[in-house]
C-alpha cells in the first residue's frame, strides 16, 4: 500500500500553502513520491486539508515554479523527474539566497562552520540520501 | 401489517439510537472533540452507558403502552397511524434530550479538565488516498434516469389506456387509498417524481466524493481504511436506493396504466421488498462502521491531536463551516453523512430536487 502523509498545523505561524509546499518537497525527498506521480487534483486536496481552494492552488503554482512540478490541464499536477529538474545556476543561486539569512543567524548567535555543515549533513541523512562525513 | 411494518422500523431505529454512542468516532464522544488520552475517563464511559440504557428502557415500554393501547383505544385506522407515531416520536425526544443533557456534561468536563489545551491540533492527509477512492463512477447513478425516460415515454403512448382515475398515494397494505381525475400531468407525476429522486441520490454521492477524506492524525492508517471503506459502502447503498426507488416507481407506474396488477395484494410483497432492502442497507452500513472504528487504549500519552472542530458543530449536531469546501461530513452522533450548512452546493443537490418533487405532488394532487 503506497501512502503520503502530510500534516498541517492550522494555528501554525508559517501559512498554510507553505506548509504544503514544504511536505510535498519533503514527501519527493524521501521517496515516498517518485517522479511521474500525480499530486490530487486541487480541489480534492483542498477538500482534504478543509482550506480553500485558492491556498493549495498557491502552493503547486509555488511547486511549479521552483521546478519540481508540471502542471497539466487535463492530468494535473505531475511530479518531474530528476533529469527534468536538472539544477540551473539560477536554482542553485535561489537556494543560497534563501540559505543565507538562516546561516547568517546562526553566525550572528554564535554557531561555527562546522556546526552548520554537521546540521546539513543532518538533514541529508535524516532523508536517508548518502554522504559523505556523516 | 401496519403495525408490523412499524414494529421494525421502530425496533430498527431504537437499536441505532441505543448504539450511536458505541458506533461514532471514540475521540467524538456526545458531539464533542476529546483529547485520545482522555477518551477513556470513566465519567465519560459511564455517561454512554448510561445514556443507552435509559433509551433502551424507555423505548421498551413506549413499545409496551403502544401494543396495549393500539387493540383497546384506538378502533381507527387514523387513531392507529397517529398513535404508532407518536411512539416513535417520544422515543426519539427521549433520546435527544438525554444527547443534550450529556453533550452539556461533556463540554463542562473538558472546560474544567482543560482537555486539550496544550495540545498541538493537526490535520493530517494522505495524499495518495483520492487514487484509492472506490465510490462508484456517475454512470452507475445514470443509468436508472434512462428507466425514467422509457416510463415516461411508455406513459404517454398508453395514455388512452390508462383509467380515469389514476392512484397516487397507497396504503400499509399496498392498495392504493387515493386517486386523482386524468391528465398528462397527473399521468407523469410520478415518474417525474422519480427522476428527482434519482437525481438527489446522483447529487448525494458526487459530492461525497468531492467532500474530505478526514484522518485521525495519531492513527493514520486505520482512519484511512476507515474512510475508504465508508465512501464505498455509502455509495453502494445509495445505488442500492436509487435502483429500488426506481423499481418501486415503475412498478406502481405501470400498476396505474394496467389496473389489474393491484388486485388482491399483488403490490404487498414489492412494498416489503423495498423496506427491507432499505433497513438491512442501513443496519449493515451501521454494523461495517462499528467493526472499522479506530479503537483507542488507556492511557496513550499523544503529542498531537486532530484539529477540534467543535465551533463549528451548533449543539454537536449541525455543521456549519464557511472554510470547508466538503458538502457532507459524517455525523457526529448518529449514523451517516450531514451537509454542511455554510456550503451552498449542498441546497443546490438536496434543497432543488426537494423544491421541484414538492411543486410536482403539489400540483398533480
Amino acid at each position: 500500500m503506497i501512502v503520503m502523509f502530510i500534516q498541517i498545523e492550522p494555528q501554525s505561524d508559517v501559512p498554510i500553502y507553505e506548509q504544503v509546499t514544504r511536505q510535498i518537497i519533503e514527501g519527493i525527498a524521501r521517496g515516498e513520491m517518485k517522479p511521474g506521480d500525480t499530486l490530487p487534483s486541487v480541489r480534492n486536496l483542498a477538500a482534504d486539508l478543509g482550506v480553500n481552494m485558492h491556498t493549495v492552488n498557491k502552493s503547486y503554482h509555488e511547486l511549479e515554479e521552483k521546478g519540481i512540478i508540471t502542471i497539466r490541464a487535463k492530468s494535473g499536477a505531475i511530479i518531474r523527474s530528476t533529469e527534468e529538474r536538472a539544477l540551473t545556476p539560477e536554482q542553485l543561486q535561489q537556494i543560497e539566497k534563501n540559505l543565507k539569512p538562516v546561516v547568517v543567524e546562526g553566525m550572528v548567535l554564535g554557531a561555527t562552520a562546522e556546526q552548520i555543515e554537521h546540521m546539513i549533513k543532518k538533514v541529508f541523512s535524516d532523508l536517508q540520501i548518502p554522504v559523505e562525513g556523516v | 401489517m401496519l403495525l408490523f411494518v412499524f414494529l421494525t422500523v421502530y425496533l430498527l431505529t431504537l437499536a441505532l439510537q441505543v448504539f450511536v454512542p458505541y458506533i461514532v468516532r471514540e475521540t467524538i464522544i456526545f458531539g464533542v472533540t476529546i483529547p485520545e488520552q482522555n477518551v477513556k475517563h470513566p465519567a465519560l464511559r459511564n455517561m454512554k452507558k448510561h445514556y443507552a440504557q435509559i433509551v433502551g428502557i424507555s423505548g421498551i415500554l413506549f413499545l409496551m403502552i403502544m401494543i396495549a393501547s393500539y387493540y383497546y383505544l384506538a378502533p381507527s385506522e387514523f387513531m392507529q397511524g397517529i398513535l404508532l407515531l407518536g411512539c416513535l416520536f417520544a422515543m426519539l425526544a427521549v433520546s435527544m434530550t438525554l444527547y443534550w443533557i450529556n453533550h452539556q456534561k461533556v463540554l463542562k468536563l473538558k472546560r474544567e479538565e482543560r482537555w486539550g489545551l496544550n495540545i498541538k491540533q493537526v490535520r493530517a492527509v494522505d495524499l495518495m488516498a483520492r487514487s484509492r477512492d472506490e465510490i462508484l463512477p456517475w454512470p452507475f447513478y445514470v443509468v436508472p434516469f434512462g428507466v425514467t425516460a422509457f416510463l415516461i415515454i411508455f406513459t404517454i403512448l398508453h395514455y388512452d389506456q390508462i383509467p380515469d382515475h389514476i392512484a397516487v398515494h397507497w396504503g400499509p397494505s399496498g392498495e392504493a387509498d387515493s386517486w386523482r381525475s386524468k391528465t398528462y400531468f397527473t399521468a407523469v407525476s410520478m415518474p417525474l417524481v422519480m427522476l428527482m429522486m434519482q437525481c438527489m441520490m446522483w447529487g448525494i454521492v458526487d459530492s461525497i466524493k468531492r467532500s474530505a477524506i478526514k484522518l485521525a492524525v495519531n492513527r493514520k492508517e486505520e482512519s484511512l481504511e476507515d474512510q475508504l471503506k465508508s465512501r464505498k459502502y455509502m455509495s453502494w447503498n445509495i445505488m442500492l436506493l436509487s435502483y429500488s426507488l426506481t423499481i418501486l416507481f415503475t412498478v406502481l407506474q405501470l400498476s396505474n396504466i394496467y389496473p389489474s396488477m393491484t388486485s388482491g395484494n399483488r403490490l404487498l410483497p414489492v412494498f416489503i421488498l423495498f423496506l427491507c432492502l432499505v433497513l438491512g442497507s442501513v443496519l449493515v452500513y451501521a454494523w461495517k462502521k462499528r467493526k472499522l472504528r479506530v479503537t483507542y487504549e488507556d492511557n496513550v500519552v499523544a503529542k498531537v491531536m486532530d484539529v477540534d472542530e467543535d465551533r463549528y458543530w451548533k449543539g454537536g449536531l449541525i455543521y456549519v463551516n464557511r472554510q470547508d469546501p466538503s458538502v457532507f461530513v459524517e455525523k457526529r452522533f448518529g449514523v451517516g453523512w450531514t451537509m454542511n450548512f455554510a456550503n451552498p452546493r449542498g441546497y443546490i443537490v438536496i434543497g432543488l430536487p426537494l423544491l421541484i418533487l414538492l411543486l410536482i405532488s403539489f400540483f398533480s394532487l
